[in-house]
């Protein structure tokens, strides 16, 4: 029993609830014997208080009064010792009244077969809650397991893409061609691959013009999220205009959305100031 | 004429279930000054409380055969079924004690009944053990129950008797009752 339960059940005891509290606690505890016999219990208890009350003399006719209330009801059973005239109105009395009690009877029947019926669907709409809830229940649970093994999926297919990169290492490779941006350039080709994972790249480029002594190619690879392109180290030309490289950005490029050449000055810059001539895809 | 002074009162009360008038008189003669003296404090009226001692022997000799003695003691199992009738009849009459003038009484309707019989010889055993116990709990508690059982008020009246919030009287009456429970088993010195 919980403390406030205790607590109702002391206060019942004592009648110290109001009507419509009393009837929700005994409807709480109406099946719980054991709550059922502690009220009783504090009943008991708080009783014993009238041993404390001074007793007083009950006026003589109430001992009187109370006999002749269980004396009438005596009385009430022996109606068939009257006078034969008065057994025949009281018989047709007794028929009417049998009659009254009949339809009472039949509407009290009545009532409670209707009762009956509510009771039986409440009670089935008790079990079909209990089935819906069950079923949600299993439900709930089907999709518990199905959502386990979507995970386990997931984490396996990861697992399969990152070992496919590793054992192709063409699998994530990315093409740009760089464009010329003035007609200076417009001979000039230049493509770049582009390894995401690894974070490394090569230039091929081809017929482009060269530069003055104090100049240099510059690559930058731009990423939108980055404040700034972010420097990929510069570009020699050999004779023939053809230079192939390898680069490897200074910081990480975790979206590299296009490259671009630019004219910086000999040995490069940390951050683009010349013009961009080649850039792409 | 029967002689029925060893007898029980849980004795007659289940020959009187048993429609035994005889018996239910005895019965009647043992139980009817206190259970009057019960109802006449509780309804403070005189005429009520003679209406409800004739309904409530009348109810106890129709619910006498229900009467089980292994439960129940007869005198608590009938003061049950006064008390019951009295505050009954307060709450479907809606007369209310004024709670300025119940508080006017000063003095607290059991201790009062206590003073009066600490200059008396006990009525019974039974009336010393409780009146020990009662006198056991703290006054907070005591005087909770005592108004509660000898004026039926509620909750909510007692807690605006005393001015107390609801909560404390709800706790001082579980208390209360529980302390004296476990006082009149003999459980707690």
């Amino acid at each position: 029993m919980t403390e406030r339960q205790e607590e109702l059940a002391a206060l019942h005891a004592l009648r110290m609830l109001e009507p419509e509290e009393a009837r929700v606690f005994l409807g709480e505890i109406k099946y719980a014997p054991k709550s059922v016999e502690f009220v009783h219990e504090l009943e008991e208890v708080a009783a014993e208080l009238a041993e404390l009350v001074e007793p007083e003399e009950a006026p003589a006719e109430c001992r009187a009064a109370v006999f002749d209330g269980i004396a009438g009801r005596k009385r009430d059973q022996k109606v068939t010792q009257m006078k034969s005239g008065t057994r025949v109105l009281l018989g047709v009395l007794g028929w009417a009244a049998a009659a009254c009690i009949a339809v009472t009877a039949y509407g009290m029947w009545f009532k409670m077969r209707s009762a009956q019926q509510e009771l039986a669907a409440v009670l089935k709409t008790h079990d079909n809650s209990q089935q819906e809830a069950q079923t949600l229940r299993a439900e709930a649970d089907r999709l518990k397991q199905a959502l386990a093994i979507a995970e386990q999926k997931t984490v396996a297919l990861t697992q399969q893409i990152l070992q496919l990169q590793a054992t192709n290492p063409l699998a994530s490779l990315e093409a740009a061609a760089l464009k010329a941006q003035n007609n200076s350039w417009a001979d000039t080709g230049a493509v770049i691959v582009w390894d995401p994972v690894k974070q490394e790249g090569l230039l091929k480029m081809t017929k482009a013009r060269p530069v003055s002594a104090n100049k240099d190619y510059q690559l930058w690879v731009i990423d939108k999220e980055l404040p700034a392109p972010v420097n990929a180290g510069i570009v020699t030309l050999d004779e023939q205009g053809v230079a192939t490289i390898t680069f490897k950005p200074d910081a990480p490029v975790p979206h590299a959305a296009a490259f671009a050449l630019s004219i910086e000055a000999k040995g490069g810059v940390p951050k683009r100031e010349g013009p961009i001539v080649l850039m792409g895809p | 004429m029967e002689d029925v002074s060893q007898e029980t009162d849980e004795s007659l009360l289940q020959r009187a279930g048993k429609g035994d008038q005889s018996a239910f008189g005895h019965l009647y003669d043992r139980f009817s000054g206190r259970l009057y003296g019960l109802v006449k404090r509780i309804l403070e009226d005189e005429h009520d409380a003679r209406d409800v001692l004739q309904e409530g022997f009348v109810y106890l000799w129709e619910k006498a055969s229900s009467f089980d003695a292994s439960k129940s003691k007869a005198f608590t199992w009938s003061v049950i079924i006064f008390r019951n009738k009295s505050i009954d009849r307060i709450r479907a009459s809606r007369r209310r004690v004024k709670l300025h003038d119940a508080v006017a009484e000063e003095l607290l309707p059991l201790q009062n009944t206590a003073e009066r019989a600490d200059q008396a010889v006990e009525a019974s055993e039974r009336a010393a053990i409780v009146r020990q116990a009662l006198g056991k709990l703290p006054e907070d508690q005591r005087k909770s129950i005592e108004w509660a059982f000898l004026k039926g008020f509620t909750q909510h009246q007692v807690a605006e008797l005393f001015g107390e919030p609801l909560g404390t009287v709800k706790t001082n009456i579980r208390r209360g009752l529980l302390r004296l429970r476990d006082l009149l088993k003999g459980g707690e010195s």
